[in-house]
C-alpha cells in the first residue's frame, strides 16, 4: 500500500514537472499561438520622422526599411502578411481579431476576425470565411461597407477609393466608396471565364484585369463623367491558372504577366510592348528618374538552380537593359525612384540604380 | 394533406446517376456539415468531409480553372488573401464547376490544367481559415450562378438514421416559445422557428442539415424550405437561422379554436419525419 501511494506521488511529481519544466507539445493541446510583431526599436541614427517607410515581405518574415535600407520594424509573420505603408496585420491561421498596426509596431485598429485581411493603397480590406464577401475598414478599424461578390474572389486592388475585385465567375467589380457598384463587367468571348488579375490606379481614373482562358483577354476601363467604360480590349499570352501579376506603375504604363516575361501598355500612347525576361514576372516597380522599368521574374534557364529569380531592367519600349541572374528565391520587390529593394528569404538587398 | 414536390428531387437523382456520373471526392466520404448549414453567421455552401488526410480526387474530369494558394507567406501580389486555403477549381461537362477547399499545399502540384477521376489532386487538409482537417467541396452551376447542394449530384450515401425535429417554437415581440400539443396560444401571427438535424450512419457523425423542411397549417403550406441550390449572392432562397441556430420557417397565423400545425423534414434518402401539433388559440382576456 505504501508503496504503491509511492509510486503515484513519484507519478504526479512526474507530471507537474513536465507541465511546468518541459511544455512539450502533444498535438492535442490548445495551444496560444503567439501572433509575433516584433518592433525592432529604431537606432539613435535613424531617423523615420515624416519619413516614407518600404514594406517588405521576405519568406517568412517582414520588415519596414527606412530611406537608407535599415530596417526600422518588422518581425516573424504569424502566418499571412498585409502590409502597405499605412501598417501591417499580421495574422494566425485562424485569427479571432485582426490588429492593424503602425510600421513601428503600434496599435492602430482591431478589425474583425472570421477573415483575412488586405491592404492596397492604403485601403484596409478583408475577405471573409466564404472567400465572398468583402469589408472595407477606415485606418481607426471602423466599417465602411461589406460587399457580396456572389462569387469567390480571385483578385484585389484598390485606389484611393474604388476598390476592385475579380472573381472567379469572370466579373470584374468596381466599388465606390460608399460601397456602391461603380463597374461591374462580365467579359465574354472566352471560352473559360474567370478573373485572373485586376489592377487600379491610385487616383482611381483607371482599372484593368485579365481574364478568361483562349483568349486571355487584357481590359483596361477608364472614368469618363463618373462612369467606368471599356477604353482598351487586346487578347494576351498566358494561360496560368492562378493570380497573376498586374499592376500600373509609373505615369502611364500597365504591366500584366505573360508566359514570357511582362507586357506593357502605355495608357498615353496606346503603344503595347513585350519585355522578354524568359520567363514570367513576378513583380515590379519604376523608376521616374530613369524612366526604365525594374523586375524580377522566375529564372530563364531550365538548368537554374531552384529558388532562383532573375532581375530584369527595361525601358517601356520594351528593350532589356539588364538581366541578371539572382541566386535567391524573389519574395517581394520594391522601387523607390533610383533605389531598388529586391526581397528574398530572410533576406533584403538594396539596389542604386543609375546611368553609367 | 400536401407535400412538397418529390419530382424535382427525383429529377436530379436519375441526373446525377445516370448523364453525370460523378464520384465522391474523398475515398471514405464522412460528412460533418451539409449544404444550408448555419456555418459562424453564414451558411454553408459546399459539403464539409472528414476523415483526415485523405486524397482528393476530381469527381469527374475536366480543366482546372483556378488555384487558390495557401501557403500565405508567399502571396502573388494582387492575388485574394485565400480564406478557402489551397483550393483547386475545375471546370466540367455542362457548365458545372467543383470547388476543392483546405487541400494541404504541399500536396497541390504546381501547374495543372486539367483533372483526371484517377488522379489525385492532393491531400486534403486544414489550410486557409477552417476549424477542422477535412474537404470543404463545393459545386457551382456556372451557367446558372447557383451553388448546388452537392449531395443532390453525388452518389447516395448509407442513410439508414431518420432525420428529427427537436424543437418548434412560435416567435413575436422577441418572445420565444416553444409548443407542443395541446398548448394554448394567443391568436395572431407568428414566426415559425424549427430545430432538425439529420446523421449519417459513421460513428461519431455531427448532425447535419436535412434536404428539406416544410410547414403546413390546416392542410395548407405555410413555408417550404429545400437545400438544393441557392443563388450566387446571399438572399431570398436561402435558409435563415435564429441565433439559437433554429430555421425560420416562415410565418403562421394562429386562428381561435383548434389549429393543426404540421412539421415535415426528409433526408436525401428520401426519409421523413413528422411532427403534427395541435394548438388551441385562446384569446387573453
Amino acid at each position: 500500500m505504501r508503496q504503491t501511494v509511492r509510486r503515484l506521488f513519484i507519478a504526479f511529481a512526474l507530471a507537474l514537472i513536465y507541465l511546468f519544466v518541459l511544455p512539450v507539445g502533444t498535438g492535442t493541446e490548445l495551444l496560444m499561438v503567439r501572433n509575433t510583431a516584433v518592433a525592432i526599436a529604431a537606432t539613435a541614427e535613424a531617423d523615420s520622422t515624416n519619413e516614407q517607410l518600404v514594406p517588405i515581405v521576405l519568406g517568412s518574415r517582414f520588415a519596414y526599411l527606412d530611406s537608407t535600407g535599415r530596417p526600422i520594424a518588422g518581425g516573424r509573420i504569424a502566418y499571412g502578411i498585409a502590409a502597405d505603408s499605412l501598417g501591417y496585420v499580421n495574422y494566425p491561421q485562424r485569427p479571432d481579431s485582426l490588429v492593424l498596426q503602425s510600421a513601428d509596431g503600434g496599435f492602430l485598429a482591431s478589425l474583425p476576425g472570421n477573415a483575412y485581411p488586405a491592404l492596397r493603397n492604403d485601403a484596409v480590406l478583408t475577405v471573409g470565411s466564404n472567400q465572398q464577401t468583402l469589408t472595407r475598414y477606415t485606418s481607426e478599424g471602423v466599417s465602411l461597407w461589406s460587399y457580396d461578390a456572389g462569387a469567390p474572389i480571385t483578385t484585389l486592388a484598390a485606389g484611393r477609393d474604388l476598390v476592385v475585385a475579380g472573381t472567379l465567375a469572370g466579373v470584374i467589380v468596381g466599388i465606390g466608396a460608399a460601397g456602391q457598384e461603380v463597374l461591374r463587367a462580365a467579359p465574354t468571348g472566352s471560352e473559360v471565364s474567370a478573373v485572373y488579375g485586376v489592377a487600379a490606379t491610385r487616383d482611381d481614373e483607371r482599372l484593368a484585369a485579365l481574364c478568361g482562358l483562349r483568349p486571355r483577354q487584357l481590359f483596361i476601363f477608364e472614368r469618363v463623367e463618373g462612369e467606368y467604360v471599356p477604353v482598351f480590349r487586346a487578347d494576351v499570352d498566358g494561360d496560368a491558372r492562378r493570380a497573376v501579376f498586374i499592376e500600373f506603375v509609373g505615369p502611364e504604363l500597365l504591366i500584366t504577366e505573360t508566359p514570357d516575361g511582362a507586357l506593357v501598355v502605355d495608357n498615353q500612347s496606346g503603344r503595347v510592348a513585350g519585355v522578354p525576361m524568359g520567363a514570367p514576372i513576378l513583380s515590379a516597380g519604376w523608376a521616374p528618374s530613369l524612366d526604365v522599368l525594374v523586375g524580377m521574374s522566375e529564372p530563364a534557364e531550365p538548368q537554374a538552380p531552384a529558388g532562383s529569380s532573375r532581375l530584369v531592367i527595361a525601358t517601356p519600349e520594351g528593350r532589356i537593359m539588364v538581366s541578371v541572374p539572382w541566386a535567391g528565391r524573389h519574395r517581394d520587390l520594391q522601387v523607390r525612384d533610383t533605389l531598388l529593394y529586391a526581397g528574398f528569404d530572410q533576406t533584403v538587398v538594396q539596389i542604386g540604380l543609375g546611368e553609367g | 394533406m400536401q407535400r412538397y414536390h418529390r419530382l424535382p428531387v427525383l429529377i436530379m437523382a436519375v441526373v446525377s446517376l445516370t448523364l453525370i456520373g460523378w464520384r465522391w471526392p474523398v475515398p471514405t466520404p464522412q460528412p460533418t456539415a451539409t449544404f444550408g448549414q448555419p456555418d459562424r453567421g453564414g451558411l454553408h455552401t459546399g459539403i464539409r468531409l472528414a476523415g483526415g488526410a485523405q486524397p482528393a480526387y476530381p469527381v469527374d474530369e475536366g480543366e482546372v480553372v483556378f488555384v487558390f494558394r495557401g501557403d500565405a507567406a508567399s502571396p502573388r501580389r494582387g492575388a485574394a488573401p485565400a480564406t478557402l486555403g489551397t483550393a483547386l477549381v475545375a471546370e466540367h461537362a455542362r457548365g458545372f464547376r467543383s470547388v476543392y477547399a483546405h487541400l494541404d499545399p504541399a500536396s497541390v502540384p504546381i501547374g495543372s490544367t486539367a483533372v483526371f477521376p484517377d488522379v489525385p489532386l492532393g491531400l486534403a487538409g486544414d489550410s486557409g481559415l477552417t476549424m477542422n482537417r477535412g474537404l470543404l467541396f463545393t459545386i457551382i452551376d456556372a451557367r446558372g450562378s447557383a451553388l448546388v447542394n452537392p449531395l443532390l449530384l453525388l452518389p447516395g450515401l448509407d442513410d439508414p438514421v431518420p432525420p428529427s425535429i427537436d424543437e418548434i417554437r412560435l416567435v413575436s415581440d422577441g418572445r420565444s416559445r416553444q409548443i407542443r400539443t395541446g398548448v394554448e396560444v394567443e391568436p395572431g401571427t407568428y414566426e415559425l422557428h424549427t430545430l432538425v438535424a439529420d446523421r449519417f450512419w459513421w460513428n461519431q457523425s455531427p448532425p447535419i442539415m436535412p434536404y428539406a423542411v416544410a410547414a403546413y397549417l390546416n392542410g395548407e403550406t405555410v413555408a417550404e424550405q429545400q437545400m438544393d441550390r441557392f443563388a450566387g449572392t446571399a438572399g431570398g432562397d436561402r435558409p435563415v437561422f435564429d441565433h439559437d441556430g433554429l430555421l425560420v420557417l416562415g410565418r403562421v397565423t394562429i386562428g381561435a379554436g383548434r389549429n393543426d400545425l404540421e412539421v415535415v423534414v426528409r433526408d436525401f434518402a428520401g426519409t421523413e419525419r413528422v411532427v403534427r401539433v395541435e394548438l388551441r388559440g385562446v384569446a387573453r382576456r
